[in-house]
């Protein structure tokens, strides 16, 4: 019975199939997004409202002809896009839309994911090192230089609601009452939190290579950048991690920023985990909307712009929230 | 060429490129210290084709040496003709010719921003600026018969009259538009991420843009104060009262600023042109098919810049030789020469800023004195004697 | 200092206008009057001298005589009758450039240019189009 029940968490839900459709579901609301703020329309004759596009891509590309570069690492040139679905995967199951408790939620796992999410970025360097193409070569230099760049205040945003909870876990985390205690206290806390926000968004919009920071695979400049010599199936599998991850990114960051309800208490044994799960959705898609709106409204910027600006006003600015709420906890003032 | 160093060919097929030019550049890292171009894939074999068609053909074929400029081209070439003919055209016909020269620099201008924005990335900026330009498509579509290629000019003035209506239409929609590009001026020189990427980048300093011979936009926003509306007036612009603009910035923001306030230019002298159009014919009523020997240069402020037609009659129906020297050539060594030293993220928008349109560009070149094949000018005996020569060798038939 | 952000409130607001795409082609384009679409041949009008031909940039028109069958001899003592020429247009579509210069040198006015634009096919044969009378 184990054995069935792990395989439809890891398989069904909120394993592979469920990410795929959330995945589809939020490239969607994306692209229709980012289309309607551009006055045009975005996806519109597959399924009602285009809503199926994504599906449909990832078919197109499924069925389209995979070329390997004649002088490329065939082996890892191959399992670059498995390795890098495995972990969006892997760090999609710890999204606490479902708490079952200690398949996919257990005390750490905040850093764990953490961990997990920075797996795709390595292995797109290695895709785009192993393809011996000059473009890859340059934009798989170009994913590690921005790594270095936003990696670091997306960890200490990260941490700054796991120090107020008191926990390393996503689920208590988010169980946490954020309305108890003091109004001082409690408006305190929303500023901590917002500030953390704001560079968690940042720096996840960094990670997903969205514009303004999809230097890597800037198209005018290095034509696809590490994914240049990817066709195919191949293709396809990245684009797949790319949306999962933004799925993933997205529900993070929703879950631990954005406020939550005792649904249990609320609504009752049965009602109250599928209205959290829900509430969860709608916070990553909102989350997703934010992330839309940033990449309609800007430009792209070079790859030393954005090492400046990240070393010069998101780490201290992530540093510095962290270190108040650390004073303020060490007062006793945070923790009711 | 050190370890360091790697080289890599941007061209002839590149996401960047809008049409087919090989670029190499070496790089080491993001700095790029070195780069070459060749031009040549879009070479159609024009100027040859000009000799073997009569004059009313040469014009709507000079036509489509590009979809942007088309009209500089025609009206070069007709300018170039009048000239040998001595014809004098009507003043209500230069007046139309100098409005459809004005709406496409307008649509050309909005296009040029468009791709700018395109190639930083700032994909909305290109969707919303080209929303725009449909307008003016629409307007030239409508006074002209098509969206590109406008053939309406014949040797001697325009074909085709512009009614009160679409008078009315124009002056209403260059209101609307003028609204849109102040917008876009203000973003243009404000939104952060934009201003980032084309602030001292590709910078090319007034003493070398002249040295190298640049025109246009491009030479502009290097403070060289060149233009041949001004300088060498034909049409209606010896009527009009407008400002040459310039910059000092001398980079791409720089550029960015001259096109967009030539944009509002442009939006002022449509106005002064509707306002005061006189009446009269549209065009010279007689024009002799032959035209007699002579030779005239034609030059022609185009939205890149100046364009240069010489066209050579020999008496018959068809012209001897024509010669068309576009813009960007005289523009692109400068611009290669301005990205030296900057970053590989900066080489699309540099290449771009001089509104490159490389199917204009593409004629013969002689090459003189290639560094690795030596001298390559031949003699039509030579080149005969070497075709069979290799037909010998290669393939084993005689041809002699 | 530039202004983060200056172009956020022009995106928001585009979300609650109507989107400019036109949906062609689930919706017909108006084309403008005057537009230059294919040549339209009046052959009544022709006389066949050619001025199409030669002007034509891009050698799309051919002017064919309609060849028709020797009109009966005439009755006794009369003139024989004069037979007017007529003219057949072949136009080929995949070649014109649509400049309507053979619409302008036309001295009869026998040609004008129609509406159309969507005329894409499959073979050039299909694009071969012939106006005129039909001969015997």
């Amino acid at each position: 019975m184990d054995v069935i029940k792990v395989a439809f968490f890891v398989l069904v839900f909120p394993g592979f199939l469920f990410q795929f459709m959330m995945a589809a579901v939020l490239e969607w609301m994306d692209r229709k997004l980012y289309a309607r703020m551009q006055n045009r329309v975005g996806p519109l004759y597959t399924g009602q409202g285009g809503f199926l596009q994504p599906v449909a891509d990832l078919v197109k590309l499924f069925a389209k002809e995979d070329l390997t570069p004649y002088a490329a690492d065939k082996l890892m040139f191959a399992l670059m896009p498995l390795v890098s679905l495995a972990a969006v995967c892997a760090s999609g199951l710890l999204v606490p839309l479902w708490v079952i408790q200690p398949y996919t939620s257990f005390p750490g796992d905040i850093i764990v994911d953490a961990y997990l999410l920075a797996i795709p970025s390595f292995a797109l360097f290695l895709a785009g090192w192993f393809s011996s193409s000059p473009f890859s070569l340059i934009g798989a230099s170009r994913v590690l230089t921005q790594m270095f760049a936003y990696e670091v205040p997306f960890f200490l945003a990260l941490l700054t609601p796991a120090v107020i909870a008191g926990s390393w876990q996503i689920a208590t985390i988010m169980a946490f009452p954020w309305w108890e205690g003091p109004w001082w206290s409690v408006l305190l806390r929303a500023i901590g939190q917002t500030m953390a926000l704001g560079v968690a968004i940042t720096c996840l919009q960094a990670k997903l290579e969205r514009v303004p920071f999809d230097i890597p695979e800037a198209e005018t400049e290095v034509v696809a950048g590490p994914l240049t010599e990817y066709s195919g199936k191949k293709y396809g599998i990245f684009r797949l991690q790319k949306n999962i991850l933004m799925y993933t990114g997205a529900a993070l960051v929703a879950a631990v920023f954005l406020p939550s309800f005792p649904m249990v208490k609320l609504f009752g044994e049965f009602a109250g985990p599928v209205f959290a799960g829900l509430w969860l959705l709608v916070k990553t898609l909102f989350v997703v909307g934010i992330l839309s709106v940033i990449r309609a409204s800007f430009g792209r910027i070079r790859i030393d712009q954005i090492v400046v600006f990240s070393w010069k006003y998101l780490a201290p600015l992530s540093l510095l929230q962290f270190l108040v709420v650390l004073v303020l906890k060490a007062q006793g003032v945070v923790h009711p | 060429m050190d370890k360091d160093t790697i080289w890599i060919p941007v061209g002839p097929q590149h996401p960047f490129l809008k049409e087919a030019a090989q670029f190499d550049f070496d790089i080491r890292g993001e700095e790029i210290v070195g780069a070459r171009y060749q031009l040549g894939y879009n070479h159609r074999g024009m100027e040859k084709a000009c000799e073997d068609r009569n004059y009313y053909q040469c014009l709507y074929l000079l036509e489509r040496i590009c979809g942007i400029c088309s009209h500089s081209h025609t009206t070069a070439f007709s300018m170039a003709v009048e000239q040998i003919l001595n014809l004098e055209v009507p003043k209500r016909g230069e007046y139309l010719r100098s409005l459809v020269c004005e709406l496409e620099r307008l649509h050309s201008h909005l296009l040029w921003i468009g791709v700018a924005a395109h190639e930083v990335g700032f994909d909305s900026l290109f969707m919303l600026v080209w929303r725009d330009r449909e307008i003016v498509m629409e307007l030239l579509e409508s006074i002209t018969g098509n969206r590109v290629n406008y053939a309406i000019n014949t040797i001697g003035g325009v074909r085709r009259d512009i009614t009160d209506e679409q008078r009315t239409k124009v002056l209403a929609m260059v209101k609307d538009l003028e609204k849109r590009m102040e917008y876009y001026a203000h973003i243009g020189t404000n939104e952060p991420t934009f201003v980032a990427r084309i602030k001292g980048v590709g910078v090319l300093p007034p003493e070398k843009a002249k040295a190298m011979c640049s025109v246009g936009p491009f030479a502009r926003a290097s403070g060289l104060d060149l233009d041949i509306r001004r300088d060498d007036p034909y049409g209606a612009y010896p009527d009009l009262e407008f400002k040459v603009i310039t910059d000092t910035n001398c980079d791409i923001l720089g550029r960015v600023i001259v096109r967009v306030l030539e944009l509002l230019e442009s939006c002022s002298m449509i106005r002064q042109m509707l306002e005061n159009l006189p009446e009269g014919d549209i065009a010279v009523k007689k024009v002799p098919r032959k035209v007699p020997e002579g030779f005239a240069l034609a030059r022609y402020e185009a939205p890149r810049g100046e364009d240069c037609h010489y066209v050579r009659a020999n008496g018959t129906d068809k012209p001897d030789r024509v010669k068309v020297r576009a813009p960007t050539m005289a523009n692109l060594e400068a611009a290669v020469e301005s990205v030296i030293g900057s970053y590989v993220a900066d080489i699309p928008i540099a290449i771009a800023s001089i509104d490159p349109c490389f199917s204009c560009t593409d004629r013969t070149t002689v090459v003189l004195n290639d560094v690795n094949r030596g001298r390559q000018v031949m003699t039509w005996e030579d080149l005969r004697k070497k075709g069979i020569e290799f037909y010998r060798k290669e393939v084993g038939i005689s041809l002699s | 200092m530039s202004k983060i952000g200056a172009f956020i409130p022009e995106m928001l607001r585009n979300l609650t206008k109507k989107p400019a795409t036109r949906m062609y082609p689930f919706e017909a384009v108006a084309v403008p009057e005057g537009y230059r679409g294919v040549p339209r041949f009046v052959y009544e009008k022709c006389v066949g001298c050619q001025l199409c031909v030669k002007d034509c940039t891009a050698e799309a028109i051919e002017i064919v005589q309609v060849t028709e069958p020797a009109p009966p001899p005439p009755a006794e003592g009369e003139a024989a009758p004069k037979v007017p020429k007529k003219w057949r247009m072949v136009l080929y579509v995949d070649r014109c450039i649509h400049c309507a210069r053979c619409a302008e040198v036309c001295a009869r006015n026998a040609i004008d240019m129609d509406e159309r634009f969507e005329l894409a096919g499959f073979d050039h044969e299909s694009l071969k189009e012939t106006t005129g009378p039909e001969s015997k």
